[in-house]
């Protein structure tokens, strides 16, 4: 996947608000190789979700291109589109049919995810009473039991207990081994230095750095402390 | 498929159900208010109408009945459908999906739930008044409407996303298309100038047809009828295609 000089500016519209465009993303080039494992590391509002959205497809860039090259892609993120007011089984089976799958496939998938996010008798409750953990569980499990030719993923270690972190950085790395690429997104750099062989770093919208996980890693934490 | 994917239609139907099921779990009367509803507001017109202008109508409770319930259908279709984008920011903002998808989703649950009020609506005209051969022009009726509040939906749903003060005047518009529908009046009765205007209003000519099938037990205006519903379908590929035109401006909108 390659995006070449990609901008997006937000806008703000209306008679009496003042002309107040927020620039995500300016002038980014990116490269994403086959079986590439990228980290994309950067502070709250550095652009990185506009990035995603930008790669999964959900958006088109206001100027540059994206080229995708033909492959699926999926974004594995928090909310993943659910639903709070139904039930984590009802709420995987919605996710299952909108990628395509018969209401039937959907439900076979139910049994997988629920041992994947050890929800188990919750997985019948309400999302709504769910934790932000148990939440975050339930749309890695079945995000994570796609098979998509680029997998997006943003800030998905930042909730749950250490006990799912480290069967999902399991699952993950049993990923990573395949011939996936894979996008990661953010801002804890620990997460991802055993896992990505190349990182980014975003700052403001724009690339500040690229290149070894390492190298980034330092030179964001670096300007991190700085800041702090 | 019709307009967007089959599997998108399954999840829309499902979805629908899922919406139904939540809806009802909210309320202590839960389901019952499907019906409460369309009763509720037939005793208020008929009230209003009964105790404060006497209506110069045979069988007026009935009457009402028939142009509430079709109202309802239509005024419930329409109205969740209105920002059904702009709540579905959670998915669209997940994946990218035709946006048709969400106010089809809204129309096949207020579809769902008319399937149960128009029973009972069968039940009580047949017990009241027996049942009639013009019965078998319902399914036309009903496709119409469908495809009356598929469209109307649809425009709205897309309206309010591009830009959102659309809101306030659907609203007003659908307050006007009700006291211009015939809901408590015979367009008949109104003054032959007025006739026609209010014929311009697809809701008031349904709900004639309507009356006419269950308490004139005589066929529609059938021809006018599936001119409606030709003009709605078209009317749905002209927005299908400008959900695919304005399908990223609606995501940033909905984004931003």
């Amino acid at each position: 996947m390659r995006l070449s000089h990609v901008s997006v500016v937000y806008s703000d519209y209306g008679l009496f608000s003042k002309a107040d465009d927020v620039v995500a993303l300016h002038d980014v080039s990116l490269d994403v190789a086959r079986g590439e494992k990228l980290a994309v590391l950067g502070r709250n509002g550095a652009g990185k979700s506009t990035l995603l959205r930008i790669m999964s497809g959900v958006m088109d860039p206001d100027i540059g291109s994206v080229d995708h090259r033909g492959l699926s892609r999926s974004l594995l993120s928090l909310n993943a589109g659910f639903d709070p007011g139904l039930s984590g089984v009802h709420n995987v089976v919605m996710h299952g049919m909108l990628t395509g799958l018969s209401r039937r496939e959907a439900m076979a998938r139910v049994p997988a995810v629920a041992e994947m996010s050890g929800l188990g008798d919750a997985m019948r409750r309400r999302m709504s009473t769910y934790s932000s953990g148990m939440r975050g569980r339930l749309c890695f499990s079945a995000a994570i039991n796609l098979d998509p030719d680029i997998l997006l993923i943003d800030e998905v270690f930042s909730v749950g207990d250490r006990e799912f972190r480290e069967r999902s950085l399991k699952v993950m790395v049993e990923r990573f081994r395949k011939d996936k690429a894979v996008v990661f997104v953010t801002h804890n750099v620990n997460v991802v230095r055993d896992l990505c062989n190349r990182a980014v770093w975003l700052d403001d919208g724009r690339v500040r750095a690229e290149g070894d996980v390492d190298d980034v890693a330092a030179e964001y934490r670096a300007a991190t402390t700085q800041t702090a | 498929m019709f307009l967007i994917g089959a599997h998108l239609w399954r999840y829309a139907l499902y979805r629908a159900y899922l919406n139904l099921i939540g809806e009802a779990s909210r309320y202590y009367l839960a389901w019952l208010w499907w019906f409460l509803e369309p009763i509720a507001m037939t005793a208020v017109f008929f009230f209003v109408f009964t105790y404060l202008r006497a209506p110069n109508v045979e069988n007026f409770q009935f009457f009402l009945l028939i142009g509430v319930t079709t109202w309802l259908w239509f005024a419930n279709g329409v109205g969740n459908s209105t920002e059904s984008v702009i709540v579905a920011r959670t998915i669209i903002t997940q994946m990218r999906l035709p946006k048709l998808l969400f106010p089809f989703t809204s129309v096949i649950a207020a579809s769902l739930k008319h399937i149960f009020v128009f029973s009972t609506v069968l039940i009580v005209m047949a017990a009241t008044f027996g049942m009639s051969y013009a019965w078998l022009y319902l399914p036309v009726l009903l496709f119409t409407q469908f495809t009356l509040i598929l469209a109307f939906a649809c425009s709205a749903a897309l309206a309010c996303c591009l830009i959102r003060d659309a809101r306030f005047v659907i609203r007003s518009g659908l307050t006007l298309m009700m006291f211009c529908s015939g809901i408590f009046f015979a367009v008949d009765a109104m003054p032959a100038a007025y006739q026609e205007v209010f014929r311009l209003n697809p809701m008031a000519i349904l709900i004639e047809d309507y009356r006419l099938v269950f308490l004139g037990r005589t066929a529609p205006d059938l021809l006018s009828s599936l001119w409606l519903a030709g003009i709605c379908i078209v009317w749905l590929y002209v927005l299908q295609w400008a959900y695919g035109r304005w399908d990223l401006a609606m995501t940033r909108r909905v984004i931003s």
